[in-house]
């Protein structure tokens, strides 16, 4: 390829590529919070017996499952300020988006994990005489967490990767900071091909620590 | 049907008729101007189109721009700060009809547009429609580009947008969200020819080093105006018009344009002005 | 209260309709070129050989971490730049999903031929195969059948992927509804439609999936979990 490659241009704009990493992060870190929270609320809801929390936690799962996150961040950003008399924000529009798509996700993980659990800690649980409540979140959601922990850090890295599509509402994070500098400097392969090393050299640690979670819950079970 | 899937499709019949219910976001009969007045924030449109609006991505701010000095000055006329909205050309209509922003400079007033928004009387700008195309493509006229071979980049929604597709039908048109993509749709081969009125053309041309700048005839001159919202209280709409008519007849809005073409590293003097005296 | 008004949407129906119609020849298109590639990739990552195996290996990796959008841009606008080839949306998009597609299916596929036990592959040796016919004949067409489940979610997982083409002017349903709302000025009604219609799609398709599923577990070919 005699393509004069140029990545001084890239590193010349690196405070703006960082207030893009930044971006990046706090959307990351609103969305794995709120996702995996609510996640836990309506896995719980999911398991319940009770069909005035089942329907609408199933409504919810199933929705948000079966759309495309792209399409329900546009949904938050022009659709829902239509119908409310207040801002959204487009940090706001993306978070949404991509934290309910990432409960819902969590939520089937969690109500897999709480699944798994063998019926003899229930009994043994009620033969203490532990409430139901008591029983979930003293002896059968800790150990449910522990064998989720590989899907929830999966989701994780997923809910990282989703970051991206907060710039179709041109939310300030990585890759739309660098789509502004490509359109400054016009140096596109060079700004694309740094994003993506810096997503794989951020993100690969973190894969390989959850191939290692996995490995040991193997071993361990 | 199991039990699952009905469950499933109740929740969401009771979510959407929830949604049907809702509250109206916008009053009727509101006045932007005391709104503006008394949020103390001017909400302008911006979206990345050098030299209309252009981003600095260091800060974040949007420091330059004709559209973003003029919208600094009619804030510091009403006493109240700048806030500027990221928006599309073609999301720029919704975002003044939901109270997303108070104005954008840079809309043309299409008829469509003007069923939905206001415009004020007074023109901001004159210029022409044009396209930064490959070296070697051959084209003088409009009909030149009519042909399914000729592939153009153009942001959707836009005014070139709309010219494109009542005119040049047969060609190989491609919408993109912004005046960024377009162009970088144009550098990456994807398109012979991007098309946007001359002076974000002028800037893409200099930074890009290749290509060439065509106003194919016939040559389409317009000018170009903001939109604001449209309300029965007409006191925002008389303020803008007002305002773009005074900054044309003296020359500032001449003078904002070329402050950025120099800014940009642009010689003013081999620029076409957007006063229409001046050419 | 909002007045609401579907009909400009009913109006422009066949605008939404061939957006849906590219949605799903760019979603086939992606599953018919990347199905195969990661097979490939998969076979060269079990390869005993380093040489084949950890090229491929970064691949995958390098695909299934980094984001499909950064992916698209690059292909879109940076590709055509260097190796100058004339591509249409349609091929690009193609390309892109393709390739990060075959990431993942790679992965399924190792999966599911990893977990055929030894004993197959001592059986298949003991009749005088190469491991490539054992490969082909025995593992293969088994662990096919218990790797259907984990298929078809990627598949409805590309289908959701495919809609960030609506940023780079391909006509997907995602970009026919933008065009459509930014006509018609009515984003929530053009928006809400839309999402219904691939709600109604995907949920359809992931029910047959869960059909699909259940016929596999009673003849005990499957590995759900």
């Amino acid at each position: 390829m005699d393509y004069p490659w140029n990545f001084a241009s890239v590193f010349a704009n690196s405070d703006a590529l960082l207030v893009g990493a930044i971006g990046t992060l706090r959307i990351f870190l609103i969305c794995l919070v709120s996702g995996l929270s609510l996640g836990l609320f309506v896995g719980l809801a999911r398991y319940s017996t009770r069909r005035a929390l089942y329907i609408p936690a199933s409504a919810f799962v199933e929705f948000f499952r079966n759309t495309p996150v792209l399409v329900q961040i546009l949904w938050f950003y022009f659709a829902l300020p239509m119908l409310v008399p207040f801002e959204i924000s487009p940090l706001m529009a993306a978070s949404l988006g991509i934290s309910l798509n990432s409960a819902a996700f969590s939520a089937e993980i969690y109500r897999g994990g709480i699944q798994s659990i063998d019926k003899g800690q229930w009994e043994g649980a009620r033969a203490l005489g532990m409430t139901t409540a008591q029983a979930m979140r003293r002896i059968v959601l800790p150990q449910a967490l522990k064998r989720m922990l590989p899907a929830m850090t999966n989701r994780g890295i997923e809910i990282f990767k989703m970051s991206t599509l907060a710039s179709a509402v041109s939310y300030a994070e990585m890759l739309q900071q660098g789509k502004l500098i490509a359109s400054l400097d016009y140096n596109p392969i060079e700004v694309y091909t740094v994003i993506a090393l810096a997503f794989f050299v951020f993100l690969f640690p973190l894969v390989q620590a959850t191939y290692a979670l996995e490995r040991k819950l193997r071993r361990s079970d | 049907m199991t039990m699952n899937r009905r469950h499933t499709l109740t929740g969401l019949a009771a979510t959407g008729l929830g949604l049907m219910l809702a509250p109206h976001a916008l009053a009727q009969g509101s006045s932007s101007l005391a709104a503006i007045k008394q949020r103390r924030v001017l909400r302008v449109g911006v979206t990345q189109a050098p030299p209309w609006y252009s981003k600095d991505p260091r800060t974040g701010e949007w420091s330059s721009g004709l559209g973003v000095s003029m919208g600094k000055s009619m804030a510091n006329a009403l006493g109240v700060k700048f806030e500027a909205v990221e928006v599309t050309w073609g999301t720029a209509i919704a975002a003044l009809q939901s109270n997303k922003i108070d104005i954008m400079y840079m809309l043309d007033a299409t008829p469509e547009r003007a069923q939905a928004v206001d415009f004020p009387k007074a023109p901001l700008l004159f210029y022409s429609l044009a396209v930064l195309a490959r070296d070697d493509l051959n084209v003088s006229t409009w009909e030149d580009l009519n042909q399914a071979s000729v592939r153009i980049a153009v942001p959707q929604a836009s005014s070139m947008d709309r010219f494109l597709s009542e005119n040049v039908g047969k060609a190989n048109i491609q919408r993109f969200p912004g005046n960024p993509e377009a162009i970088a749709a144009f550098q990456a081969g994807r398109a012979d020819a991007v098309c946007l009125f001359h002076p974000p053309l002028l800037a893409a041309r200099q930074r890009l080093g290749r290509g060439k700048i065509v106003v194919p005839t016939p040559a389409q001159s317009q000018p170009s105006s903001a939109a604001v919202r449209r309300e029965d209280n007409k006191d925002f709409l008389a303020f803008v018009d007002d305002a773009l008519l005074t900054h044309y007849k003296s020359g500032q809005t001449q003078k904002w344009y070329e402050e950025f073409l120099v800014g940009f590293g642009l010689d003013p003097k081999a620029s076409p002005p957007v006063m229409k005296e001046m050419l | 209260m909002y007045e609401w008004d579907f009909s400009p949407v009913f109006m422009n129906a066949d605008m939404l309709l061939s957006g849906l119609l590219n949605t799903l020849k760019v979603t086939g298109s992606a599953l018919a070129f990347g199905i195969p590639l990661g097979l490939a990739l998969a076979l060269l990552r079990l390869s005993p050989r380093r040489l084949l195996a950890w090229p491929a290996g970064f691949v995958i990796e390098f695909f299934r971490t980094t984001p499909p959008l950064v992916q698209l841009f690059w292909f879109f606008f940076a590709l055509p730049i260097l190796i100058q080839v004339e591509m249409t949306p349609y091929m690009a998009a193609t390309l892109t999903f393709s390739i990060q597609s075959s990431a993942f299916f790679a992965e399924v596929f190792r999966g599911g031929i990893v977990s055929i036990e030894r004993g197959q592959w001592e059986g298949a040796r003991a009749i005088g195969m190469s491991d490539a016919q054992a490969m082909r004949r025995i593992i293969l067409p088994q662990a096919v059948k218990r790797m259907i489940p984990a298929f078809m979610e990627r598949a409805i997982e590309l289908m959701k992927t495919t809609t960030l083409v609506a940023t780079v002017s391909y006509t997907d349903l995602l970009f026919q509804a933008n065009e459509l709302a930014q006509k018609t000025f009515r984003p929530l009604e053009v928006f809400t439609v839309t999402a219904l219609i691939y709600f109604v799609f995907i949920f359809c398709f992931s029910l047959l999936a869960h059909r699909l599923e259940r016929r596999l577990a009673v003849s005990g070919e499957t590995t759900v979990h």
